[in-house]
């Protein structure tokens, strides 16, 4: 797992599944702010 | 707790224990332990693909039933697909440069038709923006994702059908050749990328709606200063 290839993907993976999660929710909140 | 917070809560439960899977698994005798890359890659394209056909499965029950709901899954599940197709290339990037030498080449057949995937899927993001009217917006949607999903085929396939860089068929019929560990570890990534895939629909189809309530809301504000949408055929 220290292997930058092994870590930069699971860095990878989480973290754009994160910044996705976190846009969806920021969206929902200035919808709803919209309506 | 919060009904809400039930899948968000399975899913990171699901995501924590994955990762402990992988961890823990056996190192591949010839890739070492590039072999975990695998467990997040792999996952990421099932996820595509599901997302793809449901994408699909949205676009022919609009067109059938004209209700809107199914419009809305078809949307948030092509713009999930499309985020877990960039993490499936992303991934495979990243694994393709120590085990072959290479981060990408578009001689490969399972690489460009995911790439080409991918584009495809950007387009029907696309056509959604530059369609107003939400009625011609999910007729020419579903025809594009009912069209645009033969690709989950073709790219699946794809290693079979051309016999490029990409390896082959890791499941066949004659069973899997793998270690009980990784087989664990493959499975874990599946089961919580699914329950993830659930947690973020449920939120994507709660936006679309809202989305869909503040232009019907603000459509009928402006009076008739501006045209209002043709809802004929939403319920």
């Amino acid at each position: 797992m220290s292997d930058p290839f092994v870590l930069g993907s699971y860095i990878a993976t989480y973290g754009l599944i994160a910044v996705y999660a976190i846009s969806l929710a920021v969206r929902i909140r200035r919808a709803k702010r919209g309506s | 707790m919060n009904k809400r917070m039930v899948l968000p809560t399975l899913s990171t439960a699901a995501i924590v224990y994955a990762l402990w899977l992988a961890l823990d698994s056996s190192p591949d005798v010839f890739q070492g332990d590039f072999v975990r890359i695998m467990y997040v890659h792999v996952p990421s394209s099932w996820l595509a693909f599901l997302a793809f056909g449901v994408t699909a499965l949205g676009s022919a029950l609009w067109l059938w039933r004209r209700t809107i709901v199914w419009d809305r899954i078809a949307e948030a599940s092509a713009e999930i697909g499309v985020v877990f197709t960039g993490l499936s290339i992303l991934t495979g990037a990243i694994w393709g440069e120590p085990v072959w030498g290479t981060y990408w080449d578009w001689g490969d057949a399972r690489m460009a038709s995911t790439a080409l995937m991918l584009f495809v899927y950007l387009g029907y993001l696309a056509l959604r923006r530059a369609t107003p009217d939400p009625v011609a917006r999910a007729k020419r949607s579903s025809i594009l994702g009912l069209i645009a999903v033969v690709q989950v085929p073709l790219v699946y396939f794809s290693v079979s059908f051309w016999r490029t860089l990409h390896q082959g068929l890791t499941v066949r019929p004659d069973g899997i050749q793998m270690d009980g560990s990784m087989v664990a570890a493959l499975l874990g990534g599946l089961a919580a990328v699914t329950l993830l895939y659930l947690s973020l629909m449920v939120e994507r189809v709660r936006l679309a709606r809202i989305e869909d309530e503040n232009a019907l809301s603000e459509s009928v504000t402006a009076g008739t200063a501006v045209t209002a949408p043709d809802l004929d055929g939403i319920s």
